[in-house]
């Protein structure tokens, strides 16, 4: 059973690595990765519907126009059930703070331990529509 | 040679009565002199002379008697040997023996004296003897060859032999003669000497005189006294006979002059002498000298007697003579003392014709002279007496006002009273009048005498003197007014009121006024009147102006006197009432001055000021009711002596409880005064100020600290702000670096992973080429590998200094509060020990607490301080085991303690680790940020710059480093408590 996983990252070579680190799995169908370069374009991404059914969004919080906790709250409103990890380099208190007040299921700092963050994947709850 | 005494003058009493007699004692005594001297130098050449005369006349005759003596022996002696020569003829020799025998017995016969003859021949043998007393003998050929005789006859041609004595009384003497003649012979005859002896005897000279006579060695041969001469007496001794010896010796046969000597028996003698040639004898005529010279002592009696009388017969005529020339010399005196005691009507009465006739004459002339002199003098004497009596009589007057004006100084009636009297008095005045100046013109009279009632009383009152009046005059300048007949002057002429009243009721005739002025200043006037016209003497003038003197002194003296005391009574009235008590002690330290207010202040009761009070009394009267308290009276007063000269400020609590300062002022001589000043008030406001002024600096002090604490809580914000600029700068920088290196690491582990998926993919392939060419892609392969890996190796690094950087810059981001050190310690040891054993499994080390007890909370930043902690600790495990690898002692164990210590206002923790410890050129740069001793790639470098800045700034405390090379480095952090007392003990 495959599920998606939409990564958005301003920085293009973000979904480069992903698409590396994923490869296996991406190989083998477990996960379909769908990459977003800003948050906009991740809720158009999600307003449209994304197969398969998306188990996690992993999101950067430095983005040039909507940054990451916008969309936190955008998709936590607009799809509540939603496991949001922002995945961001700037690891201090307030935006963790915040990221929590806001919903998010987990954060990460870069570098990500992909084999933790692979982990965690597989304790989340299967993809919902 | 006067017999006045002194020469005083005829007033003057003499001290005792003039000598008498004395002169006529010295010219007696000169008379005498005289004549004694002549006398006696008479009698005494007189005397002396004859008794030389006589001397010689006795000498003469002894010497003759000597002589005489002498040659009587002398020729005796020759005779015998005359006689007996010619037997020595060489014929008679050759004559047969009967002849020479009977020649013998006829020269016996002849020659009576001889007692016996020999003839010895030329060899010495006896031919023939013949004695009277013995046998006659023969040709015996006896030999005396060797006898004496025989021999000396030989040699000297004739021979004497000393005496010898026969039958013991009987003097012999050996004679031999010989002839010249080899071979002739010796004849020997001993001579009996009895003549001389009978020649000796019958010398006779005077009583006591006699002759003796002595042979050439000195010994007596005869003497009166036969025994002497028996006894062999050697008188050789006698300084006559051995003078006479002696000289006989030297020459012959001289005579010796006689001279006085002392005889055998030690009386003195005249001695004579002569000397008896052939045989060289000496006859001594010897006379005693008492005997000698006793012709003489009649003539010295005599002598004396006749000089005796004449000195008494000298002495009587001489005090007559005496007398009668010091007569008219003691009328003199007489005269001269009469004249001196004051009888000068005396005259002197001397007529002897000579110069003491002229000289009483003088006297006389003196007398009458002085008598004259005496009665002008005594007439001088009286109108000088009078004189003075007057004047006295004047001086006396102006004691006597003085003495007023001294008893009463400030009361002036009396003095112009007793002074006006006065000058009436002694100015022969009638009456007069003492008046004042009142200035312009107007006088009033302060003392009025002899003048009637009613002309008094109107000189009472203020009268207007006019130009023309004595006063008017004495105003306008004049030095006195004196007018000889007041009637007949002008101010009476013009018809002066007073002029008028004085001469017509008063009859005032001659006038005198003389001002009474001070510095030219008119203070009013003295006038006196007569009666009749006469006009006063200058000296009278003068003592009236002596007068005005006085009385302007007097009055002067009043006006200082009234000044004095209206100053005194003001002084008073401001002592009294000054606020402080006041005390003065004079030099002799008695009470002598004293206001109120000292006796108020210091409660002394009135009965002490009844009495004299020395300084001591004070003192100890103000300790016995305690106002020392304990203190000793004894030692206040020793302390005020010791300090006596110098100005002192004490403050004393009195009993009652107030304040007194207590001045002490020396006053030049010994003297000092008190001032006590009650300063309770003063003192209590001074506590206040002090108070108002000890808060308002302990407020000050409190805005100062808190000052302080802002700017230091400013520095920090400032500081803190700075770090999160940088630390925002620095996180920016962090951050945007951070993703780049992401994608490096992640893109090089991929990579490597991506090559080995490769390897495997391709292996199956690669078995298939040739060895070169699998070789050469696994070469490839492999170093594309390396590569990669090493590309992901730096980008860890890279990845772990902006890690660091950002912790770094995170700092300050913890809040402050109330830590237990000790346990932040122990966590924070427990943390690195098992991070560093987690990391690395080999890893031991030994860890040792030395955790101070109860060490109170302290409050700081538990974050930081941690990761101080952790720093150090990880620092000290690196460096104790870096040592053991490097290959330490085999015993080497790593170690690390910490210690913590309370001291109060700060804590200590100290980090030791038995590490190789840390070089100096290296201490230096230790806190530097990015210095490191790790090698690369194990540190960042940041640890210690962080840890410095969390310490030092974060906690504002101090953080060091000791180290030894080789042994030990030890980190000594101190953070301080915080200021503020109010959070220290609180609980954590």
């Amino acid at each position: 059973m495959s599920a998606s996983i939409v990564v958005v990252d301003d920085e293009p070579d973000v979904a480069e690595l992903f698409r590396q680190r994923f490869r296996r799995e991406a190989r083998q169908g477990t996960y379909v990765m769908h990459f977003a370069a800003s948050g906009e374009e991740a809720l158009q991404l999600l307003s449209g519907g994304i197969e398969p059914g998306v188990i996690v969004i992993l999101s950067d919080i430095n983005m040039p126009g909507m940054d990451g906790l916008q969309l936190l709250g955008e998709i936590k409103e607009r799809f509540p059930g939603l496991p949001v990890m922002m995945v961001t380099a700037y690891g201090d208190d307030e935006r963790r703070r915040r990221a929590g007040e806001l919903g998010a299921a987990e954060f990460l700092t870069k570098p990500v331990d992909f084999d933790r963050l692979k982990a965690q994947l597989r304790q989340l709850p299967a993809a919902t529509g | 040679m006067s017999g006045l005494e002194d020469t005083a003058p005829p007033s003057v009493p003499r001290a005792a009565a003039p000598p008498r007699g004395r002169l006529v004692r010295k010219y007696a005594l000169l008379l005498i002199t005289l004549v004694g001297i002549a006398l006696l130098i008479n009698s005494v050449s007189d005397f002396w002379f004859s008794y030389q005369e006589n001397k010689e006349a006795l000498v003469r005759v002894q010497q003759e008697k000597a002589a005489a003596a002498a040659q009587r022996i002398g020729e005796f002696v020759e005779e015998i040997e005359r006689q007996i020569g010619w037997t020595t003829h060489a014929q008679w020799v050759a004559a047969p023996l009967d002849q020479r025998r009977s020649d013998y017995f006829r020269l016996l016969r002849q020659v009576p004296a001889i007692t016996e003859l020999s003839q010895l021949d030329g060899a010495g043998k006896e031919q023939l003897k013949v004695s009277r007393l013995a046998m006659d003998s023969v040709g015996s050929e006896e030999d005396f060859s060797f006898a004496p005789a025989f021999t000396q006859a030989k040699a000297h041609g004739v021979c004497f032999s000393p005496v010898y004595f026969r039958k013991e009384s009987e003097p012999y003497m050996t004679l031999a003669i010989t002839r010249a003649g080899k071979n002739a012979g010796v004849t020997v005859a001993e001579i009996n000497l009895k003549l001389i002896w009978d020649v000796i005897n019958a010398l006779k000279i005077g009583q006591g005189g006699y002759a003796y006579v002595v042979d050439e060695h000195g010994r007596l041969i005869a003497h009166p006294d036969i025994s002497l001469v028996l006894r062999d007496t050697d008188l050789s001794k006698l300084p006559q006979v051995a003078a006479a010896l002696a000289a006989s010796q030297g020459v012959q046969a001289a005579p010796g002059a006689a001279t006085v000597a002392k005889n055998m028996a030690g009386w003195s003698v005249l001695t004579a002498h002569a000397a008896i040639s052939p045989l060289g004898w000496l006859v001594f005529v010897e006379v005693p000298l008492a005997e000698a010279f006793a012709p003489l002592y009649g003539a010295a009696w005599r002598t004396g007697s006749v000089l005796i009388l004449g000195l008494v017969g000298a002495g009587l005529v001489a005090l007559v003579l005496a007398r009668r020339m010091t007569g008219p010399i003691r009328s003199l005196q007489a005269g001269a003392a009469r004249i001196g005691a004051g009888e000068l009507d005396r005259r002197i009465e001397i007529h002897t014709g000579d110069e003491l006739e002229g000289l009483a004459e003088q006297f006389n002339h003196m007398a009458a002279d002085l008598q004259k002199s005496y009665a002008e003098l005594e007439q001088k004497v009286e109108e000088r007496t009078a004189e003075l009596s007057e004047a006295l009589d004047q001086q006396t007057a102006t004691a006597e006002v003085l003495q007023v004006i001294n008893s009463s100084p400030g009361d002036l009636s009396p003095v112009f009273d007793a002074m006006l009297d006065k000058a009436l008095h002694l100015c022969e005045a009638a009456f007069g009048i003492l008046s004042v100046y009142d200035g312009e013109d107007m006088h009033h009279a302060v003392a009025i005498r002899g003048i009637p009632a009613a002309v008094a009383d109107l000189m009472r009152g203020s009268l207007h003197l006019g130009p023309e009046t004595g006063m008017g005059r004495l105003v306008r300048g004049e030095r006195i007014v004196h007018i000889t007949d007041a009637a007949d002057d002008e101010g009476y002429r013009r018809g002066n009121p007073t002029r008028r009243v004085l001469v017509d009721f008063a009859g005032t005739r001659t006038y005198l006024a003389v001002p009474l002025r001070k510095d030219n200043v008119m203070l009013g006037g003295f006038t006196i009147y007569r009666r009749e016209v006469r006009p006063f003497s200058d000296k009278q003038i003068a003592l009236l102006e002596n007068f005005a003197a006085q009385a302007v002194i007097a009055i002067e003296n009043a006006r200082l006197l009234d000044e004095i005391r209206q100053r005194q009574a003001e002084l008073r009235v401001t002592f009294d009432n000054m606020g402080d008590g006041v005390a003065m002690f004079d030099e002799a330290l008695r009470l002598a001055a004293w206001n109120r207010n000292f006796q108020e202040i210091l409660d002394l009761p009135d009965w002490f000021f009844a009495e004299p009070r020395t300084y001591a009394e004070y003192i100890r009267y103000l300790a016995e009711h305690g106002e020392f308290g304990g203190a000793d009276p004894e030692e206040e007063i020793r302390r005020y002596t010791d300090n006596a000269a110098r100005h002192t400020t004490v403050e004393r609590v009195r009993p009652d409880g107030r304040v007194l300062e207590v001045r002490h002022n020396p006053v030049p001589g010994g003297a000092f005064v008190l001032i006590y000043s009650d300063i309770t008030e003063r003192k209590r406001s001074e506590a206040e100020i002090r108070a108002a002024r000890d808060a308002a600096e302990e407020a000050s002090r409190t805005i100062e600290a808190a000052y302080q604490e802002l700017k230091a809580a400013q520095a920090r914000l400032i500081q803190a702000e700075k770090m999160a600029s940088l630390g925002q700068l620095t996180a920016g920088i962090a951050h945007e670096i951070k993703n780049p290196l992401n994608f490096v690491n992640n893109f090089a582990a991929l990579s490597v992973e991506l090559l080995d998926e490769l390897k495997e993919t391709a292996a199956p392939a690669l078995a298939t080429l040739d060895e070169d060419k699998r070789a050469g892609i696994d070469e490839l392969v492999g170093m594309l590998t390396g590569n990669l890996e090493k590309i992901a190796e730096h980008g860890r690094r890279a990845d772990g200094i902006v890690k660091s950087m950002l912790e770094h810059s995170r700092g300050g981001s913890g809040e402050r509060r109330d830590v237990d050190l000790n346990g932040l310690v122990e966590e924070a040891l427990n943390l690195a020990y098992h991070g560093a054993r987690a990391q690395d499994q080999s890893f031991n080390i030994t860890l040792e607490r030395d955790l101070g007890a109860a060490l109170a909370p302290i409050e700081l930043v538990p974050q930081d301080v941690t990761r101080v902690l952790l720093n150090l600790f990880g620092n000290g495990f690196y460096a104790a085991t870096k040592r053991q690898r490097d290959g330490a002692e085999p015993d080497f164990r790593p170690t690390l303690k910490v210690t913590t210590h309370d001291f109060g206002e700060a804590v200590e923790i100290r980090v030791r680790d038995n590490g190789s410890g840390i070089a100096a050129e290296i201490k230096e740069k230790l806190f530097q940020p990015f210095f490191t001793t790790k090698p690369t790639g194990e540190g960042t470098g940041l640890g210690l710059s962080i840890s410095y800045d969390i310490v030092t700034q974060q906690h504002s405390g101090t953080i060091e480093v000791d180290s030894r090379v080789g042994e030990f480095t030890e980190f000594t952090i101190r953070l301080p408590r915080t200021r503020q007392a109010t959070t220290t003990g609180a609980a954590a």
